[in-house]
């Protein structure tokens, strides 16, 4: 559920819903803690195809397999390619 | 360690903040081992920049951050060392510059969140027993 935090300010935030500061009209601060930059991200996602289950998901999904990525490639330059090569090892 | 389930399982239940964090995580980790390997200036500016934009994503990046800059500077403090030495007068004084910058800024978003926060009451807190 907390990813529905975010939708009002990838919408553009037209009411203060989950928005805790704004520069200008532009949301910054969705929470005290906690930044708008999965908002800035979402936004165009939403402008394309809508606000949905899928769509509000979906950008987290390439970025987590990018980040995998990237691990086992820092793994395998620094430990070797002696390595798993597979998640069960 | 890119299948620990400590980084994996949490995606799961948070598809947002914790996605980036692990992402912008990976990035200055690679990085810097990859500035190990080849420095060039443009992977300290990324990393830099992964540094802002992982902290503006969520706060407690800050924490990531401390132990980044505690760890290289315990384990990898010659590679330190050999950057401060071989980089030239002006782009120290503007690295000095950014990092007193970046510390103001955090410390002014920080500060009030660790003065002024008050934990949610918790829902069960009427069932308790008087």
């Amino acid at each position: 559920m907390d990813e529905l935090d975010f939708v009002n300010a990838a919408q553009g935030a037209p009411d203060n819903t989950m928005i805790h500061m704004r520069l200008g009209s532009v949301p910054l601060l969705i929470m005290p803690y906690l930044g708008a930059l999965k908002a800035w991200i979402s936004a165009p996602v939403f402008s394309l195809f809508g606000v949905s289950a899928l769509t509000i998901r979906l950008p987290a999904i390439p970025l987590a397999a990018v980040t995998l990525l990237i691990f086992s490639q820092l793994m395998r330059a620094e430990l070797g390619g002696s390595g798993p090569s597979s998640p069960c090892g | 360690m890119a299948l620990d389930p400590a980084n994996v399982f949490p995606s799961r239940l948070d598809w947002g903040p914790t996605v980036l964090t692990h992402f912008f995580q990976a990035a200055i980790l690679a990085l810097w081992f990859s500035y190990r390997n080849k420095p060039g200036t443009w992977k300290m500016v990324l990393i830099f920049i992964c540094f802002g934009l992982g902290f503006f994503d969520k706060f407690n990046f800050v924490w990531l951050i401390l132990a980044f800059v505690i760890g290289i500077s315990l384990c990898y403090a010659d590679s330190l060392k050999n950057i401060w030495a071989s980089s030239p007068r002006l782009a120290r004084h503007i690295a000095v510059i950014l990092a007193l910058t970046a510390l103001s800024a955090t410390l002014y978003f920080i500060l009030p969140v660790l003065l002024h926060f008050h934990p949610a009451r918790r829902h069960t807190m009427s069932l308790q027993m008087k």
